[in-house]
């Protein structure tokens, strides 16, 4: 039998399905409505200085490029089988093209960060 | 359309498009499925402030400043519920998706609603901690 390419695939989805389950709702209520709406937190919180030495520090990188790169790995393969689920059967190639645009954004969040 | 082919020997079954609309619990499924969009969607609104921050004081600012706008605003509050959404379910099926431990299916579920709770304040006052 050939072998299975899922683990591959299946492995940075349930990472970030975890990683999105614990942390995400918190990160889309600090960068999505607290920092633009002025909630909560001090008005600098996400000022260019502040950002600049958070993505300068190697814990911040590491940080930004899991949630980067394990949100979009976990929700490309999910949203590839939703569309098998409504219909669009988008078979082994489709699947690799949904791999590959999670990989390439996880390419460019490293290339941004280094 | 009709969907009689003539020319088929065998009759060919084909699910209705909308066959997730009618009962709540595949309704249900569906937006637990499909807060997978959102999810990417917000990883890639993260990557173009990366990519802004990279570029410089004045493009960070102007990506801050689309975050204040009416559309951002909302993408964000729709993608929060969506998420928390996601959160609820990932621990509802969770002992059913992982491998048996000797706790049982009722603390599993408990246990990782805690864990986002309390990660939620932590992340909160860490954050507040470091820019204040």
């Amino acid at each position: 039998m050939k072998r299975s390419n899922d683990p591959i695939m299946w492995a940075p989805f349930g990472a970030g399905g975890m990683l999105a389950a614990l942390f995400g709702p918190v990160l889309v209520f600090i960068t999505g409505i607290a920092v633009p709406l002025g909630l909560l937190l001090p008005a600098d919180t996400m000022s260019y200085g502040n950002m600049l030495a958070f993505t300068h520090n190697v814990i911040g990188k590491l940080v930004i490029l899991a949630v980067i790169a394990l949100f979009t790995l976990h929700g490309t393969l999910r949203l590839f089988h939703s569309f098998h689920d409504v219909g669009v059967h988008l078979g082994e190639g489709g699947k690799f093209a949904f791999f590959g645009f999670g990989l390439l954004v996880t390419l460019a969040a490293i290339v941004l960060l280094l | 359309m009709s969907r009689y082919k003539p020319q088929l020997k065998t009759y060919a079954w084909h699910q209705p498009a909308d066959w997730w609309i009618h009962n709540p619990f595949l309704l249900r499924y569906q937006i637990r499925e499909w807060s997978s969009l959102l999810i990417v969607l917000y990883a890639l609104v993260l990557l173009w402030g990366l990519y802004d921050l990279n570029q410089g004081e004045a493009s960070w600012n102007g990506w801050l400043a689309a975050m204040r706008s009416p559309f951002f605003i909302l993408f964000h509050v729709v993608t929060f519920f969506v998420v928390a959404y996601h959160s609820y379910t990932w621990f509802k099926v969770m002992p059913k998706t992982m491998a048996p431990l000797p706790i049982g299916p009722k603390a599993i579920t408990l246990g990782g609603w805690a864990a986002v709770a309390v990660i939620s304040v932590l992340v909160l006052v860490i954050t507040y901690g470091l820019v204040r």
